[in-house]
This record gives structure tokens, C-alpha cells and sequence, in this order.
């Protein structure tokens, strides 16, 4: 049976609605922030009710102080402390604190980014909390913060070469890394500090050598892998 | 046995020293708990009360110094790397390995810089039981594999084979 109804024209193009996701909660801290000091954070970014300002490394002190202390923010608790790698941007490591106040019931997003090389201001005279997360960072993106009281290694052995969370780090890791513990005397590691400058150093040096050469992480396939007693 | 077959007291009975010493190893199995990821879980299970581990002489032990067997239960990192191969070495002989699951017998879902790809890497291997993570009846397999092995050895030269009777 033929369908006799001549074909619709298309429906005229709707205006898209606004997404409701991206829509601007109400957040007194903002508020504060920006009245009290101004030119410090970027415009707040809203997504799923919850808010984001970036900030500059410079004033990033200065803001965390100001939102833990003042009566109408009372941003006591950091929640959590997070990096993430964009390597096609100038400053290719973003890093984000996610405070809470339990006081106000409130939550709020801080955001800074940095150049490979420079230094972001530890926020551990704020919130001592933050030892903890600022290592794991540093361990597994090189990110260095100043001030920080003993920025070591937190998650990978102390001697490891690399930052394994950076984009361009391979995903099975670099050669020696699996052979060295292949070898006979596994125990007999020594623990050590390695200096940032060093282990700075070491990583790029092995980034250069490996240069591709080493499958992307995306098509991950395994290296091999030597057996106890080989040779190498 | 036709020599003294009926000369000796009726509660006498004689055998060989290697079944005598091979009865007594694969019947008091001493594990040391090395559970490291999800597996440990199964690894409890097998040694609580429905599983119960301890009807086959497993008594699970928290020191390598009194353990006969390791059983590596979960992914091994390469931070814990040296870790397990001192305690390993730590272990009186003779001793045994039961590697349990994938990731600790070949790195399991994780072909990544931090996971040793297969704890025979750094350890022999006995007995690799397979599974994510294996049941606590795999488990108990593996140990039953492991007596058999056990009992086919001969104290004449540690850890060859013995002819099977």
C-alpha cells in the first residue's frame, strides 16, 4: 500500500534551547571572590551544578587563603587535588583543587595550569591535607610544587625514570624500567631521594631516546619482556 | 617386604623414607598469606568455613618463616617486586609457589609499566591457577595438584621426580 500524503516540508529550525547542564548555580563564594578580589579568578564555569574558576599559579595562595578563611566561603576541607596532562596547550599540566565546606554545604572547583618546568605555589600551609595528593601529582606528572615539604615519589618506586601519567609516556613503560627487576637481585634495590632536577633530567633524556620508536599508547601492545637469568 | 613380612609387632608397618617424608610435607601445606588484589578475597574464602582449607592440613601463616608455600594472590606491581622475592627467599626450603589468577601468573588485564607481567619473573612457579578471580574450588585444585607434586619427590635429589609408583 502507497503512502498518498504528499511529502512535509521540513519543520522550520527550532532556536536550540539553552543547556540546562551548563546553566549558572548560585554560589556565594563566587560572589565574595569576585567582589572582594577582583581580577584574582577567571570567569566561573557551570556544569552539572557545580563551579569552576580557573586561577592564576601566582594568586593561587592568596585565593585558597581567602576561601578557607573567610566567614561566607569557609572552605575547610580539600576534597581532593588532581592533575591532568594536555600536551598541545602552552601549559600543558592543569591542576584542580576540589574544596568542600561543610559548613555552608557547599562545593567549588579551583583551576590552574602550568608550563613543563614551572612551578605551581604548594598549597599545604592551607590545608595540610594536601601533602599526600601534591606527591602523588608530582610522582605521576612531574608537576612541582613549591614549598612542599618533602616532594618525593608517593605511588612508584623512588628510583622510577618518567611520569607515567603524561600523554607521551608509553603505556607498557620504558624497557630498562621491566629489566631491572628481572635481573637476580631484585632485593638489593637501594632507596633513594632522587632530586626533581634529576629525575627531571633522567625522564627527558629517555622521552629523547625512545622517541618514536616505542608504540603510542593508544595501540599498546606489550613489550617483551625479559626472563629471570637472561642476559641483558 | 617378604624379608620381615609377619617378624615384626602388628602396629609396626614399614614404608620408604620418601613417602614417609612426602606424606608429611603435602599434608601440612603451610601457606603464607600473599594476598595482594581481589583474589585474596577468594583466597579467605577457600580458607573459611565452607571451603575450609584446614581439612587438607592448609593453615594459613602471616610469616614467611613458617610457611611451605607462597600463594600469590593478585596483581603484583613492580613497586611489590622485591618485596616478594624477599619474603620468598625468607621462606624455609622446601618450598612451594601457587601463583592464583591471571594477573599474577601474566599480568592479568594490566599490560601496563607498573605490573609484573607473571610472578615467574621473580619466583619458580609450581602450581598457576587460572581465573579472575579463580573460585575458591580452583584454588583447592591447585593445592591437590601440588600434593601430587609433592609426592613425587624423592629426598635422594631435591626436587627430581621420583618414578611414579
Amino acid at each position: 500500500m502507497v503512502d498518498e500524503t504528499p511529502p512535509q516540508p521540513p519543520p522550520p529550525p527550532k532556536e536550540k534551547p539553552p543547556d540546562p547542564m551548563l546553566a549558572p548555580v548560585p554560589s556565594r563564594a563566587v560572589d565574595r571572590l569576585r567582589g572582594q578580589m577582583p581580577g584574582r579568578v577567571g570567569d566561573p564555569h557551570y556544569f552539572a551544578g557545580e563551579v569552576t574558576l580557573t586561577v592564576e599559579p601566582a594568586h593561587l595562595l592568596e585565593v585558597c587563603r581567602y576561601l578557607r578563611d573567610d566567614p561566607e566561603c569557609r572552605f575547610e576541607l580539600l576534597a581532593d587535588l588532581t592533575g591532568a596532562d594536555f600536551p598541545d596547550r602552552e601549559k600543558r599540566f592543569q591542576v584542580a583543587y576540589h574544596l568542600a565546606s561543610v559548613a555552608h554545604t557547599a562545593r567549588l572547583r579551583l583551576k590552574t595550569a602550568v608550563a613543563e618546568g614551572e612551578e605551581i605555589p604548594s598549597v599545604t600551609p592551607v590545608w595540610p591535607g594536601a601533602d599526600w595528593f601534591e606527591r602523588e601529582v608530582f610522582d605521576l606528572f612531574g608537576v612541582r610544587f613549591a614549598g612542599h615539604p618533602r616532594l618525593v615519589r608517593i605511588l612508584m618506586p623512588d628510583d622510577w625514570v618518567g611520569y607515567p601519567l603524561r600523554k607521551d609516556y608509553p603505556l607498557p613503560g620504558f624497557p630498562e624500567q621491566h629489566i631491572r627487576y628481572r635481573t637476580a637481585d631484585v632485593t638489593r634495590r637501594a632507596y633513594v631521594d632522587i632530586s626533581w632536577k634529576a629525575a627531571g633530567e633522567k625522564a627527558a633524556a629517555i622521552v629523547q631516546k625512545y622517541k618514536g620508536q616505542l608504540p603510542t599508547p593508544e595501540a599498546s601492545p606489550h613489550v617483551p619482556i625479559k626472563t629471570v637469568g637472561s642476559k641483558e | 617386604m617378604g624379608l620381615i613380612e609377619g617378624r615384626l609387632h602388628p602396629g609396626i608397618i614399614t614404608t620408604t623414607v620418601d613417602t614417609l617424608f612426602n606424606w608429611a610435607r603435602k599434608n601440612s601445606l603451610w601457606p603464607m598469606t600473599f594476598g595482594l588484589a581481589c583474589c585474596a578475597i577468594e583466597m579467605m574464602a577457600a580458607g573459611a568455613s565452607r571451603f575450609d582449607f584446614d581439612r587438607f592440613g592448609v593453615v594459613f601463616r602471616a610469616t614467611p618463616r613458617q610457611s611451605d608455600v607462597m600463594i600469590v594472590a593478585g596483581t603484583v606491581c613492580e613497586k611489590m617486586a622485591p618485596v616478594l622475592k624477599r619474603l620468598y627467599d625468607q621462606m624455609p626450603e622446601p618450598r612451594w609457589v601457587i601463583s592464583m589468577g591471571i594477573c599474577s601468573t601474566a599480568g592479568g588485564p594490566f599490560p601496563t609499566y607498573s605490573v609484573v607481567q607473571g610472578v615467574d619473573h621473580l619466583v619458580p612457579v609450581d602450581v598457576s591457577v587460572a581465573g579472575c578471580p579463580p573460585r575458591p574450588e580452583a584454588l583447592m585444585h591447585a593445592v591437590l595438584r601440588l600434593q601430587d607434586k609433592i609426592d613425587q619427590m624423592t629426598i635422594a635429589r631435591p626436587g627430581a621426580p621420583r618414578k611414579s609408583a
